[in-house]
């Protein structure tokens, strides 16, 4: 589910790695402060343009942008359904949809895909070592930044290795598909406990050795591989200031 | 003064109901080969966590005894320090990958112990040559077959250029070619580097031969010690605390039971070959 990119060059991926892990956190914060609709189109037109600028594969953005399928409709339905507000437009027996029910559904839906495109603009442009040196040069502390990664790693393993537990509960003879969603959740309990047990096993395992190799060590720590600031790290950090910057004057005017 | 040095050590981790170690006493010299042996359950692994520090540093639950390596007290020092001297390799080698490149796995630590980048990337060289993996630093070690995988974590516990590497069932899940590579690989280590391995291992036939010294263990405890060629004396007992027994010590024990043999059980073929063709001369 959540996995790094592998290395390309392009136009975003030239920016220094802490950038690229600061503009889709600030795309994020973005959606969040606005609910004009307008701005939320540009914001959405702004995260596809840095996605294509960065090269992200298709199949990465479909992974995630698939989420918002079974999203908006729920958040839709949530605000068309159960906000009151404005001008009556639409009754029919105890259904009433209001003009600000509409409206907010409508926001919603827009600030929910511009927050899920963020994800991949995060994932799909950074590799995992380039991600490390992001936070570092964030001064997020080391071990937070190596606790993150190991997250994010472990994630795709824990896929793979449901996809192994599954075919073997399967071979055993246990359905998942085409039957009662009774049954469904009793076997996905069957598949849920070895996974559990395996992912356990896993991170202490993997916390051992990053123990051993001296995660915990007091003394100071060296950095192999140092991406330093460059003018056009600079330029594009000011344009990043800037368009926070007019996205905060916004808020205060629209 | 030995290089580790266990007394009387006892532990019991947090959740469990009995002690795993028993009053274990043990001794390792720098530059040997031991081989750790015994039955499931019989305290193989918390052994080999006791060797670099992580009990009782780390793992929670009763400690009792004292572990000194290097002429250092473990309870009085920090782990960082001691897996500088001494590294461990689990069983899992999946689960022990950090790094998305080969590079990356082997620098986690040379950063996280402050070594500046010459020296770095003079240590990534040294530990890959070591392990026969030239070549492979841009690779993500997920490609790798499970050998190749347990080789770039040696590599990396080789970086920190320890005194002693602790293995704990390390081919374990590996197929019979990698599982060679890697008994190849920590020969060398052993013989042109002079490194001490210490191997938690069942397959003795594969061992047995570069093997210096056999430590049986048995519910806790140091049950035989000693040369392998001692050890595979007394079949029958190592059968009672289940150990598995190479072919050619069978073969011969089975002869001596027979009386049909009554000289000392030969531990590897060409030994087994060389009574063979004395008993043809004859």
């Amino acid at each position: 589910m959540f996995q790094f990119a592998e290395y390309k060059n392009s136009v975003y991926r030239a920016m220094n790695p802490a950038l690229r892990v600061v503009i889709p956190i600030l795309m994020t914060i973005i959606g969040f402060m606005h609910t004009n609709h307008l701005i939320l189109v540009s914001l959405i037109v702004l995260v596809v343009t840095l996605l294509f600028l960065g090269k992200v594969e298709l199949k990465t953005i479909f992974r995630y942008g698939k989420m918002l399928l079974t999203l908006i409709p729920f958040i839709s339905i949530i605000w068309i359904f159960f906000h009151s507000g404005g001008d009556l437009l639409f009754e029919f027996y105890f259904i009433r949809i209001y003009e600000d029910g509409l409206n907010m559904a409508g926001i919603m839906a827009l600030r929910f895909t511009s927050v899920i495109l963020s994800i991949p603009l995060l994932l799909g442009a950074l590799t995992q070592e380039e991600f490390v040196i992001g936070l570092r040069k964030l001064k997020i502390p080391r071990t937070v930044s190596v606790i993150i990664t190991m997250v994010f790693k472990l994630l795709p393993t824990m896929e793979s290795d449901m996809a192994i537990v599954k075919q073997a509960q399967m071979s055993r003879g246990i359905e998942f598909e085409n039957i009662k969603m009774r049954e469904k959740i009793k076997n996905y309990i069957l598949l849920f406990v070895p996974l559990l047990t395996l992912t356990i096993n896993r991170m202490e395992t993997l916390s051992k050795v990053i123990e051993c190799r001296g995660i915990t060590y007091k003394g100071k720590k060296t950095f192999y591989k140092n991406i330093q600031f460059k003018l056009y790290d600079y330029i594009m950090l000011g344009v990043v200031i800037g368009v926070f910057s007019a996205s905060i004057y916004l808020r205060s005017v629209v | 003064m030995s290089y580790i040095e266990l007394k009387d050590v006892r532990f019991k981790y947090e959740f469990g109901n009995d002690e795993v170690l028993k009053g274990l006493s043990l001794s390792i010299e720098k530059g040997e080969y031991v081989v750790i042996t015994g039955k499931t359950s019989a305290g193989k692994s918390t052994l080999s966590y006791c060797l670099n520090g992580l009990i009782p540093l780390s793992v929670d639950g009763r400690f009792r005894g004292s572990i000194r390596i290097n002429d250092v007290n473990v309870k009085e020092a920090k782990i960082g320090d001691i897996a500088k001297q001494v590294g461990i390799v689990f069983q899992n080698p999946e689960s022990q990958i950090y790094g998305l490149s080969v590079e990356e796995d082997i620098v986690f630590a040379l950063e996280n112990f402050g070594f500046d980048n010459q020296t770095i990337k003079e240590r990534i060289d040294w530990a890959l040559k070591a392990v026969d993996m030239e070549g492979y630093l841009l690779r993500s070690p997920f490609d790798l077959s499970g050998g190749q995988k347990q080789r770039v974590i040696i590599a990396s516990v080789l970086a920190l250029q320890p005194d002693i590497i602790v293995l704990d069932e390390p081919t374990a899940e590996i197929d019979p070619q990698g599982k060679s590579e890697i008994l190849r690989i920590l020969r060398k280590l052993n013989q042109q580097h002079n490194i001490t391995i210490v191997l938690v291992e069942h397959d003795m036939e594969r061992i047995i031969d570069v093997a210096d010294r056999v430590i049986v263990m048995h519910e806790g405890k140091v049950e035989i010690d000693g040369t392998p060629k001692s050890v595979f004396q007394n079949v029958p007992r190592l059968k009672e605390l289940g150990v598995k027994i190479p072919p050619v010590c069978e073969l011969f024990q089975l002869l001596k039971d027979e009386g049909r043999y009554r000289g000392m059980i030969p531990v590897t073929l060409d030994e087994a070959a060389a009574i063979i063709g004395g008993v043809q001369r004859d």
